[in-house]
């Protein structure tokens, strides 16, 4: 009877605390509709008037720059995502088979990068003297660099559960390290890769600070762009939040499609498999 | 003896290391020759060195030690909190069923929102007036507790504190919760047979299996607390009164001002503090950890 009731009272807290991560989306979600005055009041009732303003939504996406945003997170995020499995792959094979003095100081190198924090001020006068200031290119690489460090980790992890004597075989068979890498090896990481995309690309597109620091506004991904737009829209409310819908209803998709893979990433490492 | 060839190519290292090398390893090296130097905005090709002097204003001045004071605030606070509940919730949520697995999944969603959109998603709610918290403390009659929280210095900190910890709580759960699958459950059976009472498990059982979980959790929470940036800059832009400044918003403004000595010189220092304070909590978990 006592741990019936202990069970209950478990259930009815757990279930506040979901409340507490569903009722601000919700907030979010429900005040994108109304009308700016309601809006402003923030309340969590559907609108007074039972009418939903779909036409919020239009508004934004004419004004709040949210195709350059979009566009601006999917060429920045894909790109940078896509090199960094390429060389990160390979890196992690080689690191993960050779057992070499250098390729652990290599993989220490890496290791640092997750602690160190960016060296905005010279990555700045590296970027400047290279001439890739405020370009596509430029932000692409720092990027790349950023999320190089957790890719070659998982990578290597990874990696390291292929039996090496599938590599022999392969040679035997004829195979040249490029061909053994591509034919082999890389279809067997498949894994990590979708958890590399996955991870790397929600990293970049939400990245607050390098784009700040690197590049101008009209090269900003949507979270930064919904940002700006909240500073000139301080008193309009419905719109902030539409804006904000726009901006996190891909990522919330994404996450319920690929959770499997976005959580197993991210506590990868952390767990003695 | 001829070295036999290594079949696993060096060259394949190459793209990793070469952008890592420009992008990476450069500019760590480069900024701390900068932090000696007034290179700044105005005298943008022209770079000199100026010997201690950055470090010496540095060091001077009032707000950087605000900063780095706030700073470390935050990311004690942050990573405290965030295991404490990470593991509660973890605990909460291990055993298998549709609840959990519903509950997992929301507890974990926000961090799929980028953290300035969090920012600008509780700077409704914290609103002094209409703003949820608000709305509901007036509702249940706890008007004392309604607070103008970022606008007020005493309660700010405390506030963006509360947002982090909302954000990725989740994150440290999750860590824990498959921390907590990797145990065989014969140690638990063993515990049971010995008469031990629930949280006597969780104390003599888990925690000690789960240590390797905490090293992961802190090291990740105290980097992510001392690198704090939007957080701040989303909600208070280090305000009122510099209660919120931290070294990330510190850094940002100097180099808003164009001076780029100056900022590298708060760059290097911001890097010591975090490499050091990693390696004295890395090395106290390390001697901590258990084989099984």
């Amino acid at each position: 009877m006592a741990g019936r009731r202990k069970f209950i009272i478990a259930r009815v807290l757990l279930f506040i605390v979901s409340l507490v991560y569903i009722i601000p989306v919700w907030m979010v979600l429900i005040n994108s509709f109304k009308v700016t005055a309601e809006a402003n009041m923030m309340g969590i009732s559907l609108p007074s008037d039972m009418v939903f303003h779909f036409e919020n939504y239009r508004e934004v996406i004419r004004t709040g720059g949210i195709i350059r945003g979009f566009i601006n997170g999917i060429i920045e995020s894909l790109l940078s995502v896509i090199l960094i499995i390429i060389a990160a792959s390979a890196a992690g094979f080689v690191i993960a088979r050779r057992n070499s003095r250098l390729s652990n100081a290599v993989f220490m190198l890496f290791i640092m990068g997750l602690i160190v924090p960016v060296a905005y001020i010279p990555t700045y006068l590296v970027l400047d003297r290279l001439h890739l200031l405020d370009t596509y290119t430029g932000i692409i690489l720092i990027f790349t660099t950023y999320g190089l460090p957790q890719s070659v980790f998982l990578y290597v992890q990874f990696a390291k559960t292929i039996p090496r004597e599938l590599d022999e075989a392969a040679i035997l068979d004829g195979c040249s390290t490029m061909q053994l890498f591509t034919r082999v090896i890389f279809p067997l990481l498949r894994p990590t890769t979708a958890t590399v995309f996955v991870l790397s690309f929600v990293g970049a597109w939400n990245d607050v600070m390098i784009p700040m620091f690197f590049v101008n506004g009209n090269k900003w991904a949507l979270p930064l762009t919904v940002y700006n737009f909240y500073g000139g829209y301080m008193k309009s409310w419905n719109l902030v939040f539409a804006d904000i819908m726009l901006t996190i209803a891909p990522l919330i998709v994404v996450y319920l499609l690929a959770q499997r893979q976005i959580v197993s990433g991210m506590t990868a490492g952390a767990v003695k498999g | 003896m001829k070295k036999k060839k290594s079949i696993y190519a060096w060259w394949l290292l190459l793209p990793a290391i070469l952008i890592y090398a420009i992008f990476f390893i450069i500019p760590n090296v480069a900024g701390m020759a900068l932090g000696f130097t007034d290179w700044n905005v105005y005298f943008f090709d022209d770079i000199r060195f100026n010997g201690l002097e950055n470090f010496a204003r540095l060091f001077g001045e009032k707000t950087f030690w605000i900063a780095v004071k706030n700073t470390f605030y935050f990311a004690i606070m942050t990573v405290v909190l965030k295991n404490v509940l990470g593991f509660l919730l973890a605990l909460a949520v291990r055993r298998e069923s549709r609840f959990n697995s519903y509950l997992r999944t929301v507890i974990f969603l926000p961090i799929m929102i980028s953290s300035i959109v969090v920012c600008i998603i509780f700077v409704s709610i914290y609103n002094p007036s209409t703003g949820i918290l608000n709305q509901f403390l007036n509702g249940i009659g706890l008007h004392a507790l309604a607070k103008s929280w970022l606008v007020d210095e005493r309660y700010a900190m405390n506030a963006i504190v509360a947002m982090e910890v909302w954000q990725w709580a989740g994150l440290n759960m999750l860590i824990f919760y498959s921390g907590m699958q990797a145990i065989p459950s014969e140690y638990y059976e063993a515990a049971k047979i010995d008469g031990a009472s629930y949280w006597q498990e969780v104390r003599y059982v888990m925690l000690p299996l789960m240590v390797q979980s905490f090293t992961i959790t802190f090291i990740f929470s105290i980097i992510s607390g001392l690198k704090v940036f939007s957080q701040v800059y989303g909600t208070t832009n280090g305000g009122p009164a510099d209660s919120t400044q931290v070294m990330a918003t510190f850094l940002y403004r100097s180099f808003s001002h164009g001076h780029y000595g100056y900022s590298a010189a708060v760059g290097f220092v911001f890097m010591v503090l975090i490499m050091l304070f990693s390696a004295i909590v890395f090395g106290i978990l390390r001697k901590k950890e258990v084989e099984y």
